[in-house]
C-alpha cells in the first residue's frame, strides 16, 4: 500500500493540475455509491467495505491516466472495485480458512454488475420508506450503521445488551424491507 | 451476463431466500461463522433467486450505511482519499520515529524519553482552526474545560449544554448557543447536529457554510442564524446579507436551493420534502444580541452574562475570578451631544450618533487576592470610556439597561493612581484592556464603554 503514498499525496498538493483533479473527484464522487455497493457486494462486511473503498479511491487515482476519457468511469471504477475487493476476500479466506469461493464471487459480481437500475430504484424507495419510521427508530438505526466496529461499546453506552441492539435493528431491517418490497409491487416510482 | 431481477418480483418469498437475507445480515455485520458461510456458499452458487437476493440484501445495506453516514458522494469521496492520507502518513511517521528511536536508545535514553514525549504531544492533533473569542458566566460543555483563546480543533464534536461559546474563525465569528452540539468540519465549514448557531460573516468569508441533517447553509458575506432540532428540522433566518440555503435528503444530496436575504427566513422540516419562506422574527437575535451585542472578541479573566442583572449594587453580583462585560443599550441615536469626563479627558460625542453602551462590571469577594486582567475587543470604534461614578450615574437612564439598579456611592468609579485601577484603549480604538486593583472595604469597580455603531456618524471631539 506504501506506494500509493505519494499518488495520494499528488492529490492534495498545490502542483497538481487542478482541472485534472477536480474531473477525477467529480467523477469519483459520481461514482461512489456504486463503488461502495461493489465493494460491499464482494466483501459482505460493512466495516470490510470501508477499508476497501478507500483502496479502490486510491488505486483508481494512481490508474487514473490509464483512464480513457469519454469512456465509462463508473464500470471502469466498479470493475477496480470488484478487482480489489476480491483480493481482499482472498487474503481473508487465507488468513480464516473459510469464506466465498472465488466461483460465488464471480456470480456475485455478475448479478451486482448487471443491477445499475436497480440499485438505483432501491435507492429510491428506500429513502422514501426511511421517512415512515419515526426519528428515534431512523437516528437508532443510523447510529448502529456509523459504529459498527464499536457496536457492543455503543450498546453498553445505551444500557443494552448487544443481542437486544442485534433484534432491534433486524425489526427495523425487516420493515423497512417489507416497506421497498410492498412499493416495488405496487410499481411506484416516486 | 445473468440479468437482474425484475425489481417489482419479491426475491425472498420462500423460505431459502429468506434464510439468505439473514445470512446477508450475518455477513454484513461480521457476525458470520464458518457454518454460515458454507450454507451461504451453498444457496448462492445452487439458486439464481437466493444469489440475486443475496447482492440485493448487501445493497440495502449500502444504501443505510449511506444514509446513515449523511453525506453527499463528493464529500464521501473527498473524505475517503483524505482519510487514506493521513493514515498513510500516520503510519510514515510511526515508522520513521521506530528508527529514530532505536538510534535515540543507543545514544541517549533521556533524549528518547524526551523525543516521545514531544512527538506524543503534536503527531495525533487535527489542524487547529478556530480560537474561543468569548464565553458566558453560565457555560458548560460537555468533558471539557474550555478557556478563552484555547484552540478548537477539526473534526471533534462539542457539546455546549448550557451558556454561550463564541469561536473566532478566519473572517467569522461564530455564536453557539447551548444546547447544542456541533463539529468543525474546516476554516469555513460547521456541522450543527442539534442547537443553534448564530454566525457573523465578514467579506473575505463568503462562501462559509453551516451544515444540518437536513441543511445546508452558504454565506455571502452577511449575519445569519441556524437552529436545527432533531424532532423538527432546521430553521434559517438571515439577519443582514444573503445567503443560499439547500435542502439535502437522506443521502445528503440538495434538493431544492432557496436564496435569503435581509430579514427573510425558512424552514427545512425533517419531515416534508419542501422547504418553505417563513416570517422573520428579528427576535431570535435577541438572546445573541443580549450577551455579546457588537463584542468580536474577549481576552483573559472576562465574561459574558446571559441574563441582565436586576441589580448591581456593591455585593449583589459578585465577580469571583473573572470581570464581566454586559451590553447595554444598543445603537441608541443621541438626540443631543453627549458631554463626559472620559478615560481621555472631557469627550464630546455629537447629536445623531449612534451609540452602544457596554458596562464592565468588577465585584469580588472579600477573599480574592489577584484581581483579573483582561481586554474586550469591539467591531465598532470606542467613542469613550466612563470611569467616574459620577458619568456613571449621569449615563445609567440613557444607556444602562432597563429595570437594573445602579450603585451610586462613590466607590463605584475607577480609582487611578500609583498601583490602582489601569485601562486602556488601543491605538485602533477597538480595544480596551483591564487591570483592576481592589480597594476594601468595598471592592466594586465599573466602567461603561461607549462605542459607535454608525461610521458616518460625526467623530467624538474631545
Amino acid at each position: 500500500m506504501m506506494q500509493y503514498w505519494d499518488s495520494v499525496n499528488d492529490l492534495f498538493s498545490d502542483d497538481v493540475d487542478s482541472s485534472r483533479e477536480a474531473m477525477f473527484l467529480r467523477q469519483l464522487a459520481a461514482a461512489y455509491h456504486d463503488i461502495y455497493a461493489s465493494s460491499l457486494a464482494i466483501v459482505g462486511r460493512g466495516e470490510d467495505a470501508d477499508d476497501v473503498v478507500q483502496e479502490v479511491c486510491v488505486v483508481l487515482w494512481k490508474q487514473y491516466d490509464e483512464f480513457e476519457e469519454g469512456t465509462n468511469f463508473k464500470k471502469w471504477a466498479c470493475s477496480v472495485a470488484f478487482n480489489v475487493a476480491k483480493a481482499f476476500v482472498r487474503k481473508r479466506r487465507r488468513q480464516q480458512g473459510y469464506g466465498l469461493s472465488d466461483y460465488a464471487l464471480m456470480r456475485v459480481a455478475q448479478i451486482q454488475s448487471g443491477g445499475d437500475e436497480l440499485l438505483e430504484m432501491q435507492r429510491d424507495v428506500l429513502q422514501n420508506c426511511m421517512q415512515k419510521l419515526s426519528d428515534e427508530e431512523r437516528n437508532f438505526l443510523f447510529d448502529c450503521y456509523r459504529n459498527a466496529p464499536t457496536l457492543a461499546k455503543y450498546a453498553r453506552n445505551l444500557g443494552m445488551s448487544i443481542g437486544t441492539v442485534y433484534s432491534k435493528v433486524k425489526r427495523l431491517r425487516r420493515r423497512l424491507l417489507d416497506c421497498v418490497q410492498r412499493t416495488l409491487r405496487r410499481g411506484e416510482t416516486l | 451476463m445473468i440479468p437482474p431481477s425484475s425489481p417489482f418480483s419479491s426475491p425472498f418469498s420462500s423460505p431459502s431466500n429468506n434464510e439468505v437475507r439473514l445470512l446477508a445480515d450475518a455477513v454484513f455485520d461480521g457476525r458470520a461463522d464458518r457454518a454460515s458461510i458454507k450454507r451461504l456458499e451453498s444457496l448462492i452458487t445452487s439458486d439464481l433467486g437466493c444469489l440475486q437476493g443475496y447482492v440485493q440484501q448487501l445493497n440495502f445495506h449500502s444504501v443505510i450505511s449511506q444514509m446513515a453516514r449523511n453525506r453527499t458522494p463528493e464529500e464521501a469521496a473527498v473524505a475517503v482519499l483524505q482519510d487514506f492520507s493521513k493514515a498513510i502518513r500516520l503510519r510514515d511517521r510511526r515508522e520513521r520515529l521506530t528508527w529514530s528511536l532505536l538510534t535515540a536508545v543507543l545514544t541517549c535514553s533521556l533524549l528518547v524519553v524526551v523525543g516521545t514525549m514531544v512527538w506524543r504531544a503534536g503527531a495525533f492533533r487535527s489542524s487547529p482552526l478556530a480560537t474561543i473569542a468569548s464565553l458566558s458566566t453560565n457555560i458548560q460543555i460537555r468533558g471539557e474545560s474550555m478557556e478563552l483563546g484555547r484552540i478548537v480543533r477539526r473534526g471533534k464534536p462539542m457539546t455546549v449544554t448550557e451558556g454561550v461559546l463564541s469561536l473566532q474563525l478566519p473572517h467569522v465569528m461564530v455564536d453557539v448557543l447551548g444546547p447544542a452540539t456541533f463539529q468543525l468540519d474546516g476554516p469555513d465549514r460547521i456541522s450543527l447536529k442539534t442547537g443553534t448557531l448564530v454566525a457573523k460573516v465578514d467579506p473575505h468569508g463568503a462562501g462559509f457554510t453551516i451544515k444540518t441533517p437536513t441543511a445546508e447553509v452558504v454565506d455571502f458575506g452577511t449575519e445569519f442564524r441556524v437552529q436545527h432540532l432533531p424532532a423538527k428540522g432546521t430553521d434559517v433566518s438571515v439577519r443582514q446579507g444573503r445567503v443560499q440555503a439547500s435542502l439535502l435528503d437522506q443521502l445528503g444530496q440538495p434538493t431544492q436551493l432557496l436564496e435569503l436575504t435581509d430579514h427573510r427566513a425558512a424552514e427545512f422540516p425533517i419531515s416534508a420534502r419542501t422547504a418553505r419562506e417563513v416570517n422573520y422574527q428579528p427576535q431570535d437575535f435577541t438572546p445573541i444580541d443580549r450577551i455579546r451585542g457588537g463584542i468580536r472578541s474577549i481576552d483573559g479573566m472576562l465574561r459574558t452574562t446571559p441574563q441582565a442583572p436586576a441589580s448591581l449594587l456593591n455585593g449583589q453580583v459578585l465577580t469571583h475570578n473573572h470581570v464581566l462585560i454586559i451590553p447595554e443599550q444598543q445603537q441608541v441615536v443621541l438626540d443631543r451631544d453627549l458631554v463626559l469626563d472620559g478615560l481621555e479627558g472631557p469627550t464630546r460625542i455629537p447629536a445623531g450618533s449612534s451609540v452602544s453602551s457596554y458596562l464592565v462590571h468588577y465585584d469580588p469577594p472579600a477573599d480574592l487576592s489577584r484581581a483579573p486582567r483582561g481586554a474586550v475587543t469591539f467591531n465598532d470604534q470606542i467613542a469613550a470610556v466612563i470611569v467616574k461614578t459620577a458619568d456613571l450615574s449621569a449615563t445609567d437612564a440613557l444607556l444602562g439597561l432597563p429595570g437594573t439598579e445602579f450603585e451610586s456611592e462613590s466607590y463605584r468609579g475607577l480609582e487611578f493612581g500609583l498601583d490602582e485601577d489601569m485601562v486602556q484603549v488601543s491605538t485602533d480604538r477597538h480595544t480596551v484592556s483591564f487591570h483592576f486593583d481592589m480597594s476594601p472595604p468595598q471592592n466594586l469597580d465599573e466602567a461603561r464603554v461607549l462605542v459607535v455603531t454608525n461610521p458616518n456618524a460625526p467623530r467624538p471631539a474631545p
